[in-house]
């Protein structure tokens, strides 16, 4: 971290020498009006084992925008009756999750269909909710404001209630040069919040990196994870592994290929995943690959929720899962499954211990902030 | 025409799959975060230090004539010469019926020819046909071209970097999930479906096939004849139109690859590989 620190300073440095001070008239440069975007440029540090972070271009990282962001986050203003905020349903107490629910409740009592998802690593995502309909974070900060089921709440009348705080219009005019309040830059200031909530300090990443080692109970679940699940007897290439590397690669530090995969849940699709979205036939029973980080902190599993334990979910892809019309290659089903042996199932969640990350939960930059 | 070159088998992959790494042979992701620091500060540290002379007027350079034009290589997957639709049912060569749910592949180290001459002008460009990723764009010298040397697969000096280099956007994006954790390389081509023995059933086919091919051993290398020859003028797009006979992709030759008892690879069975690499590098062609 201090060598990426050191070389944004260096950056800087080299910037203003670049830029400035080689003009010999300083009447003669154009004047700055309406090109400097508004709050103060922040580098975030991004892990060496990660990639560059994407960022939007109109929506760079500021001081101003993460603050509000997080107090936006934390703030019940954007519910129906004030009752709820982004927090509820993503806890810091819980790993950013919905403190062990199955479902989550929204302000009119209503219980949702799918568990809440883990707020972990947002910006390398290329579509969000379960059943990835929407492409940017901006957006999908937009929909659960105005979800019936969840906080209930009308934009206009969000927007007003912030408006109305004496200390978000200047907060606002800071982030974005502008004391009028909308929900779009609501979403890009919560986003940006969003975006600065990176983990990758577990003793996965530790070891990534070379900072660290695994136990050889942990390294051989990584091996497993690694290798090509199944009986070679039964499906071609089988390596009785654990095949979680399909979709949980563990370059870059992602552990979720971030695509929609039908896992094997259901023969019958009670709810239809992407396909409720697109309508298409080769959709249905299809969700977005959750990442694993925090995985040990963020029961129950599934979109669904359905189980509670590693155990069980590791059971599961053990099982080979579910035929359907939809079911992905990766599963095992037909072929036996994965014929996991009790010792390499241990080995297995001994590694998926290995992803929790107590600095990332316990970042005081993450939590409430109070009031603004 | 198409000429196949099959890269040297001797790869830098043993065969089947590649043994885990120990923590020391990973990757040094210290070191690696250096790589596009160190390049932004070669273009930065020049503008600090250069141009700060004493007053002088500067001549203004006069801008070189625009000699590159821009060729927009366009793929269409056809099916026995007709429309191919995702998956939409067919009847391959085994007389199996298929439905294709994914093909994602890269072509790289693409190559425009003229007599012995040849220009590289693009590196890598990444295909997701399932989801209308089908062109390339490539800034060719303005002059005409009589054939393409395309490589099926990722050259290996690019599939040996470390995959966090790539920033978001590039065809070697790991949002792309074209790269393989297991062999720290990237897959080159993913063909994916579901097949019926029965040519007679009416059902959809059940059985999923899935074939990723990847490791060093499986780029493939072919040549587009493009007749008397492509025109690129200065500054003007010009379109080819590459069609990707994906019919092909089961048989070459007189070989087939039969889905009965060859449905998956995923760089544990290099055999199945290495056929399927052939026939989709035999599957691209020009009118």
């Amino acid at each position: 971290m201090k060598q990426r620190n050191a070389v944004t300073l260096m950056l800087a440095l080299g910037t203003v020498l670049g830029l400035a001070g080689c003009h010999n008239d300083p009447d003669e440069m154009p004047a700055p009006v309406d090109t400097v975007p508004a709050g103060t440029p922040l580098t975030v540090d991004i892990p060496a084992n990660f990639p560059q972070m994407p960022i939007p271009e109109d929506n760079p990282f500021t001081e101003e925008g993460v603050e509000l962001g997080r107090f936006l986050f934390y703030d019940e203003r954007l519910s129906g009756n004030n009752t709820m905020s982004c927090a509820s349903c993503h806890s810091p107490e819980a790993a950013f999750t919905d403190d062990g629910n199955q479902f989550s409740t929204g302000i009119d009592g209503i219980v949702g269909t799918r568990n809440s998802m883990a707020l972990i690593n947002l910006a390398w995502d290329t579509r969000y909710f379960w059943d990835g309909r929407v492409l940017t974070l901006e957006d999908q900060i937009l929909r659960p404001v105005m979800d019936p089921i969840e906080m209930h709440e009308t934009w206009p009348n969000a927007v007003a209630e912030i408006q109305a705080h004496a200390a978000y219009p200047p907060m606002f005019e800071s982030a974005f040069g502008t004391s009028t309040v909308d929900s779009v830059l609501v979403a890009k200031a919560i986003a940006q919040f969003l975006r600065t909530m990176i983990s990758g300090n577990s003793r996965f990443d530790k070891f990534q990196r070379g900072e660290g080692l695994l136990t050889v109970d942990e390294q051989l679940g990584l091996q497993l994870w690694q290798l090509e699940g199944g009986d070679p007897a039964l499906g071609l290439g089988g390596q009785f592994g654990a095949d979680c590397f399909h979709c949980h690669p563990t370059a870059g530090g992602r552990l979720t290929d971030g695509q929609l995969h039908n896992n094997g849940l259901d023969a019958e699709f009670t709810d239809l995943g992407a396909g409720g979205v697109t309508g298409l036939a080769e959709d249905m029973g299809r969700f977005k690959t959750p990442t694993l980080r925090n995985i040990a902190l963020t029961a129950p599993y599934m979109h669904d929720g359905r189980f509670q334990t590693l155990e069980e979910v590791v059971e599961h892809y053990n099982s080979g899962g579910q035929q359907s019309p939809t079911v992905d290659p990766f599963m095992k089903f037909g072929q036996g499954g994965l014929e996991l042996t009790p010792e390499k199932k241990q080995q297995l969640i001994a590694f998926l211990n290995t992803l929790t990350d107590m600095d990332f939960v316990n970042n005081p930059a993450f939590q409430d902030p109070g009031e603004p | 025409m198409i000429k196949l070159r099959p890269n040297d088998p001797g790869g830098l992959y043993p065969p089947y799959f590649c043994v885990l790494k120990s923590p020391n042979s990973f990757r040094s992701g210290l070191a690696m975060m250096h790589t596009p620091f160190r390049t932004l500060l070669a273009l930065l540290l020049p503008l600090a230090f250069a141009g700060c002379g004493p007053d002088e007027e500067v001549e203004p350079t006069p801008m070189p004539p625009t000699t590159t034009g821009t060729l927009r290589i366009k793929v269409v997957p056809e099916w026995e010469g007709g429309a191919f639709a995702m998956n939409s049912v067919y009847t391959n060569v085994s007389d199996y019926r298929v439905k294709v749910e994914a093909i994602k592949f890269y072509l790289g180290d693409v190559r425009v020819l003229n007599g012995s001459s040849e220009t590289m002008v693009k590196d890598i460009a990444f295909f997701n046909l399932g989801e209308g990723r089908d062109t390339l764009l490539a800034t060719v010298p303005a002059g005409t071209w009589t054939g393409l040397r395309i490589g099926l697969g990722v050259p290996q000096e690019l599939n040996d970097a470390d995959p966090i280099v790539y920033p978001s956007g590039h065809p070697l994006d790991l949002a792309n999930a074209m790269y393989w954790t297991w062999s720290q390389a990237y897959r080159f081509l993913i063909f994916d479906g579901r097949y019926d023995l029965d040519a007679g059933g009416t059902d959809p086919p059940a059985e999923p096939f899935s074939m990723h091919t990847g490791l060093n051993e499986c780029y493939m290398e072919f040549d587009l004849d493009l007749g008397t020859g492509v025109t690129i003028t200065a500054g003007n797009t010009t379109t080819l139109t590459v069609h990707l006979a994906v019919d092909h992709f089961f048989y070459s030759g007189t070989e087939t690859l039969d889905l009965a008892t060859e449905n998956q690879t995923h760089g544990t069975n290099l055999p199945l590989a290495l056929e399927l690499s052939n026939n989709a590098a035999q599957s691209f062609s020009v009118e």
